[in-house]
């Protein structure tokens, strides 16, 4: 018989699977084909592949009316994540080069995206579209051909299973195995055979999720050893292939043969190079009587090679190959060996003709370009991998030769650092060289990958992490050709590691709150954190000195996901406890000597974790606890933390700009527009330098809303348009909202201060409508996003649009009905703010809708319902904030001041003097009037003390919470207004009494002189 | 060696000639015996013994040839003529230093040789071929060749023996032995010279059986007599590559210069080791005792940085069994050098710190290793002159117990 042009025997099973999909209909076939390592699952795709035109099987190829995929190794660099399989599907399956026009749109979009820094559901919702594009897309090639795809190492999915993953099994297609089940359920016809070791978990998924579809189940294949037919084919083809094979090769030899390696063709082959090779085939013959496995066979294999002084590029190549997991090749030989690198290429190509040796052509990029090249890369057999574990390299040796890679590794990573290819496989490594430092070093690198949205690195990390662990864990139960685990691996880590297990579930954890987070999904987030807090309390509490960091970082994400989650007291205990956890160990954390101590791994965990903390409950101060100076002093402490870790990174960078930008928007807030302005702007010089466009825009809106706040609205249409082209370009639904509703506040603004800003009446009008239309649209955005504060602050600006409306309606005498509507429409969109804001316990934007109707009413002269209002609100406000005769205002400690009562109650204060006033003139006057002689009348000489009264207090509020400049921007006008009528007689009167009242008040007399010199300064006394 | 008339030596090795060729018929299993030593082990010596033994009326003794100085076409010629013409029923062709023809040219003449005379002549059922040479295993090409062969070593004289020689030669039995541990050449050399200086006979030794080496290959020989077992690895250690090649190969630099250790027979690789070793103990040992006596403070480097390396290696239980004896060979090795030292207690604490971090060692496969020298049973003589047979015996019990115990917990 003649040698097979093809190193396999076919096997029956291969005609099995061939005829079914030739002769297949308009319903999908998947076969699931499991066996043990050497059985010959990648011959059986091949053979199938050569059957449908391929020339070894691997390639992609066309016959008739069949398409063939080629083999999609999921250990492969190329194909170990979802856009790598996507990319080489589209190349074996495209036809007319339409089909997956709209998934490269999807594709790209989503690529510009993250790269921008877009995150949360936006970013998720356009992943999706992607997957379901792709599916779209495979459905359109399949129209006219036959598509047949191969998927081999298979187990990889479910080992790279980290431990959240097997207990939260929810379908999460950013990883290859959900991602994978999803496609597959989406075919209406073709053949997927998916190729590995036992499989169970994805077994179970795959059947579930295509019952749920309402697609045919999966065909389960179990490979089996060679028959009788097959073993007679196998033995003829190799007594031609090893010509020295044929002279020993009796029968009772075969039998031998297989009955100690259970008819394995991989293990047959050893069998036979043994007793072709070893120099005692007398020894191997003998270890084959008497041993029940082929261990001693194999070392007599291996020692032949080893004793071969003629051929000893062979022995250096075994090396390296078992050391690199990721592949020998070209390049990194020629690095490893430069003198000996052309003949140890000429014997590698040799050895491709050994069964344990494998040759795959994987695409790799090209630095600085798009395209990818096929690149000849050498692998063992995983069976020669663990044999040459365990007989032969020792852990101190392979953590040698792993740094040797990794140095290569290391230098083209600094050449191209977005190559995901190079960071990826050099993971094991990483894992070898150093556990500690490389695990480090993952931490790291996936931190990014989810904080920069880049999903696909993150799994592909994750996914090469979880391998690591599986070939780290001791696995004597398994069948050996079953079993992924490593002897080096789970002997390297005991000595170096043994925490690794552990230290993987928690920061497993950690990172799987992180990325819900980033995508959106905030109720798995939280209930990971909850689910597992008690594992983390007990693991930090059996070594709290091992584990202080990472569970402090643990509570920081919980508390970030719960206050995602509106549980706010929740977050800020969490937030506490991160901090009194951390000071616990470091009392000092504030000094250069606490953090000159610590390794670069742990400055740069603590500061993240500690300065994110800090930025966090200043957040959350701010946002929901209107305690806006104590946010100050969390957002300063978070940036002196990003900064004293002194470290160049970019996760870090991105907090500072972060918080920068926080801290300046609660600025603006309090009213000191330098620093707002300032460190807005510093935030965004950082984000461009990061090239975060999507944050640049977020940057550009917080610098218009605090322009704004400072009357620079011209400047603040300019920067908040800017943004909203970037978000309309990348059409991520909450910064169009967010940056519509910063461009209505300012269009709003403008049509408030029409007078100060001398603009028309008419224009003034037409700003309101903008606004108006701006708010609307923000609406419509804002009902997609799950953030109802925004909702409460879409209807409250409406409202304010509606009331700034009526305004100037009635300055413009417009008609009675007009301005009804005005008031009408203003007054139902406050009480919607207000509703929404009681059902979700946002007390400060409940007052503060509150507090601005009471404007619009007081405005319409409905000063009844307005006073029930502003009582309302003072019932609200603890009464420790409300300045008392005889007490003044009372001294509350920092820590639990909430600075926003002070405003409310100036607001209140300003109103209720705004009242007192209107109705002082009604009664002065007596009688109904036309609004223009009410305009003009003077209110009674009480009504005018009593509005001097409610100033006073008014600005005492606002001085405690806000800069003295800003306290009379925002007083000033209003009180100047109603006082420049005044006669001096008067003055002297309201001198004298508002004298009074600070003393009674106890309020400062500076207080009171400089509100009256800047008041009544202005008037000749 | 000259004639000893009266001393038997390898007298086992001799029987066992008799003993296959009594056995010698057409299903034999065995015709073809390489034996082999190094350089000055005994070769022809026991060749000529064997020729002496077979000297009977029913075996025919073609040879003793010499390879390495007969031309090969008339070698073949007259073998295959002399088996022709034998009338007698069993023949034995005796082939020394038949290794020769790997080392002409590319070694191509090795396997002509076998093709055109060895493998016919196993084809027969009235053969026996009997051949030396350096190699632990002649790397025939053909499998019937190797199937059919086994190799043996050409040992040193044992200490009986050489009582018997030194008695003849009226030297102190004693010290002959200890200065040959009665490897022939050296104990021809003492024969000559009898108040050789220590210092003289190291150099001798050393130029002797290293000749043949390149001085870069020697200084790696003569090291790697100090490690009873090495590897790539631990070589890198001790004997760093000068120059560029330190930097820039990992393995081919040295696996260029470990292949002429295996061409020379010094070094094999050790399947139950994973590692290359000596093939010939007492070659090892008199090449160690040497450096030692020629470079003191290189010999303590060495196993300096050998102690560090195995001991680094021990911490790993999966791995103990291929580390241990090493790890303590060379613990012992510098601690002998310490004036003062325990050497004994010390290894013994050594092992006794370790233990708890051995969880998951293959205990059956450390205690063998412990128990016979790690397949090298010198080595395990050796130790025990090093630690001394009580604190072996202890650290038997030692890592005994050790087994019961964490086999009981799993």
């Amino acid at each position: 018989m003649i040698a097979q042009k093809h190193p396999w025997i076919s096997r029956k099973v291969a005609d099995e699977v061939y005829a079914r999909i030739i002769t297949a209909n308009n319903a999908p076939i998947i076969y699931l084909v499991q066996a043990p390592a050497g059985v010959g699952k990648t011959y059986l795709a091949r053979d199938i592949g050569v059957r449908l035109g391929s020339p070894t099987g691997y390639e992609p190829a066309r016959q008739g009316k069949v398409a063939w995929s080629g083999i999609l190794d999921i250990y492969d660099p190329d194909t170990n994540s979802n856009q790598g399989i996507e990319r080489r599907l589209m190349e074996a399956f495209s036809q007319t080069g339409f089909e997956f026009d709209a998934y490269r749109e999807a594709r790209s979009m989503y690529d510009i995206w993250f790269k921008g820094g877009i995150v949360g559901s936006s970013l998720e919702e356009q992943r999706h579209k992607v997957e379901v594009a792709f599916a779209e897309g495979l459905k359109a090639a399949a129209a006219q051909h036959l598509l047949v795809m191969a998927f081999d190492t298979i187990e990889r999915l479910e080992s790279a299973l980290d431990p959240l993953q097997q207990a939260y099994p929810e379908g999460d297609t950013a990883s290859v195995i959900d991602w994978l089940i999803f496609q597959i359920t989406q075919l209406e016809k073709g053949a997927v055979l998916l190729l590995g070791r036992q499989t169970s978990h994805f077994y179970q998924k795959l059947c579930a999720a295509l019952e749920k579809a309402g697609r045919p189940a999966p065909e389960l294949l179990n490979l089996g050893a060679l028959d009788d037919d097959e073993a007679q084919d196998f033995f003829a083809d190799r007594a031609q292939r090893y010509p020295q094979a044929a002279r020993f090769l009796d029968e009772d030899l075969k039998t031998l043969l297989l009955e100690r390696t259970a008819g394995n063709p991989l293990l047959l082959d050893l069998a036979l190079l043994s007793l072709v090779e070893s120099q005692n085939p007398r020894f191997v013959r003998q270890a084959l009587e008497e041993h029940h496995d082929l261990r001693e066979v194999e070392k007599a294999l291996l020692k032949a090679y080893m004793d071969a002084f003629n051929k000893s590029e062979r022995q250096t190549l075994l090396r390296y190959l078992t050391v690199a997991r990721s592949g020998l090749f070209a390049e990194l030989l020629q690095v490893l060996e430069p003198s000996h690198a052309p003949t140890l290429l000429a014997e590698l190509e040799q050895m491709e003709t050994l069964p344990f040796v494998k040759m795959r052509n994987i695409s790799v990029s090209v630095p600085e370009q798009e395209t990818r090249i096929p690149r000849r890369t050498y692998f063992l057999h995983d069976a020669m991998y663990a044999l040459c574990d365990e007989v032969w390299l020792t852990p101190g040796e392979v953590k040698d030769v792993s740094q040797k890679i990794l140095n290569w590794y290391n230098a083209q990573i600094e050449k191209s650092p977005k190559d995901n290819d190079l960071l990826v496989d050099s993971l094991f490594y990483r894992m070898r060289a150093d556990p500690v430092a490389g695990y480090q070093w993952y931490l790291q690198q996936a931190d990014q990958a989810i904080r920069s949205a880049h999903t696909g690195l993150d799994m592909r990390l994750r996914d090469a992490m979880g391998l690591f662990r599986v070939s780290a864990s001791p696995d004597s139960s398994a069948d050996p050709g079953q079993s992924l685990s490593s002897r080096i691996d789970c002997d390297n880590v005991a000595v170096l590691m043994p925490e690794i297990f552990d230290n993987f579930r928690l920061d497993s954890a950690i990172l799987w709150m992180k990325r819900y987070m980033i995508r959106g999904k905030t109720n798995l987030a939280v209930k990971i954190g909850a689910d597992e807090l008690p594992w983390a309390e007990n693991l930090f509490e059996c070594d709290r000195r091992r584990y202080w960091l990472a569970f402090a970082e643990f509570l920081l994400w919980y508390g970030q996901a719960t206050m995602y989650a509106y549980q706010i007291d929740g977050a800020m205990k969490l937030y506490d406890r991160v901090i009194e956890l951390i000071r616990a160990l470091y009392p000092d954390v504030a000094s250069e000597e606490t953090w000159a101590k610590l390794s670069d791994f742990e400055r740069w965990r603590l500061s993240l974790t500690l300065g994110r903390t800090y930025n966090n409950l200043g957040y959350t101060r701010w946002m929901y606890k209107g305690q806006y100076h104590l946010a100050l002093q969390d957002f300063q402490q978070a940036v002196r933390l990003f900064r004293i870790a002194g470290l160049q990174i970019k996760s870090l960078e991105e907090e500072l700009a972060n918080t920068n930008d926080n801290m300046g928007r609660v600025y603006a807030v309090v009213g000191s527009e330098f620093q707002a302005i300032q460190l807005i702007k510093k935030g965004l010089e950082i984000r461009k330098a990061l090239e975060l466009t999507y944050r640049v825009a977020l940057s550009n809106n917080s610098l218009a809303l605090a322009l704004n706040r400072f009357g620079r609205v011209e400047q603040a249409l300019k920067t908040v348009n800017d943004a909203l082209i970037h978000f309309r370009r990348t059409q991520v639904k909450r910064g169009i909202g967010l940056g519509l509703l910063t461009r209505g506040m300012i269009y709003r603004n403008m049509a408030e201060m029409y007078e100060e800003l001398n603009i028309a009446i008419q224009d003034a009008l037409k700003y309101a409508e903008s606004a108006e239309t701006d708010f609307g649209e923000a609406m419509r955005y804002f009902s997609d996003v799950d953030e109802p504060i925004r909702g409460v602050q879409v209807l409250n600006e409406m409202a304010c649009c509606h009331r700034s409306r009526y305004l100037l309606l009635r300055h413009s005498k417009a008609s009675k009905n007009e301005q009804d509507m005005a008031f009408i429409q203003g007054r139902t969109y406050f009480r919607q703010a207000i509703e929404l804001a009681r059902k979700h316990n946002y007390l400060i934007d409940e007052l503060d809708s509150m507090q601005d109707l009471t404007v619009l009413l007081t405005r319409a002269r409905n000063y009844g319902e307005a006073e029930n209002y502003l009582k309302d609100i003072r019932a609200k406000i603890p009464e420790q904030y409300v300045i008392q005769p005889g007490r003044g205002l009372e001294k509350i400690p920092a820590e639990e001041c909430v600075d926003v009562f002070y405003k409310l109650l100036g607001q209140v204060e300003l109103l209720e003097g705004a009242i007192v006033y209107e109705k002082g003139k009604l009664e002065a006057v007596g009688h109904a009037v036309s609004d223009d002689e009410l305009e003009r009348a003077q209110p009674t000489h009480e009504a005018w003390l009593e509005t001097a009264r409610h100033y006073l207090l008014a600005v005492s509020y606002f001085n405690h919470y806000a800069t003295e400049a800003f306290v009379r921007s925002l007083t000033f006008a209003r009180i100047y207004k109603r006082f420049e009528k005044c006669d001096s007689l008067l003055v002297r009167d309201i001198r004298d009494y508002m004298s009074r009242q600070a003393e009674e008040y106890k309020l400062s007399p500076e207080l009171m002189r400089d509100l009256f010199r800047d008041v009544f300064g202005l008037f000749e006394l | 060696m000259s004639e000893k008339q009266n001393i038997e030596v390898w007298g086992e090795l001799i029987k066992l000639c008799l003993d296959v060729l009594a056995r010698l018929t057409q299903t034999a299993e065995i015709r073809l015996l390489d034996f082999w030593t190094y350089r000055g082990g005994g070769k022809t010596t026991f060749l000529h013994r064997l020729k002496a033994a077979l000297d009977r009326p029913d075996v025919a003794v073609i040879g003793l040839w010499d390879v390495a100085v007969s031309e090969m076409e008339y070698l073949i010629r007259e073998i295959l003529q002399a088996l022709e013409i034998s009338p007698l029923q069993k023949k034995v062709v005796l082939l020394d230093n038949i290794d020769h023809l790997l080392r002409i040219g590319n070694g191509e003449s090795f396997f002509e040789f076998e093709r055109r005379l060895i493998l016919p002549l196993l084809e027969r059922n009235d053969v026996l071929i009997v051949t030396t040479g350096k190699l632990s295993l002649l790397p025939w090409g053909e499998y019937d060749v190797r199937i059919c062969r086994e190799s043996h070593l050409i040992r040193a004289l044992n200490q009986q023996e050489v009582i018997q020689l030194a008695e003849l030669w009226s030297l102190d039995a004693q010290r002959l032995f200890e200065l040959s541990l009665g490897y022939p050449q050296v104990l021809s050399w003492l024969q000559q010279e009898p108040h050789l200086s220590v210092k003289i006979l190291a150099q001798r030794i050393t130029d002797y059986f290293l000749a043949d080496f390149s001085p870069a290959e020697r200084e790696l020989a003569a090291a790697t007599a100090l490690l009873p077992a090495f590897d790539v690895a631990v070589l890198r250690k001790v004997l760093p590559l000068a120059g560029q090649e330190t930097e820039e190969s990992l393995y081919a630099a040295y696996i260029d210069h470990i292949r002429s250790l295996l061409a020379a027979g010094l070094a094999a690789w050790n399947m139950n080791v994973g590692a290359y070793c000596m093939m010939n103990s007492t070659v090892r040992r008199l090449l160690a005792r040497s450096f030692q006596v020629l470079y003191p403070e290189r010999f303590k480097e060495i196993h300096k940085a050998a102690t560090d390396y195995y001991q680094s290696e021990a911490r790993y239980a999966g791995y103990l069994h291929r580390t241990l004896v090493s790890a303590l060979y060379h613990t012992a090795c510098v601690q002998s050098t310490q004036a003062g030292t325990d050497v004994g207690e010390f290894c013994k604490r050594w092992v006794e710190d370790h233990i708890p971090g051995w969880d998951g060692a293959d205990w059956k496969a450390v205690l063998r290793a412990w128990e016979n020298g790690a397949g090298d049973i010198a080595l395990r003589e050796e130790l025990e002159v090093l630690l001394g047979i009580e604190v072996v015996a202890e650290i038997t019990q030692l890592l005994t117990q050790a087994q019961h115990t964490m086999e009981v917990a799993q």
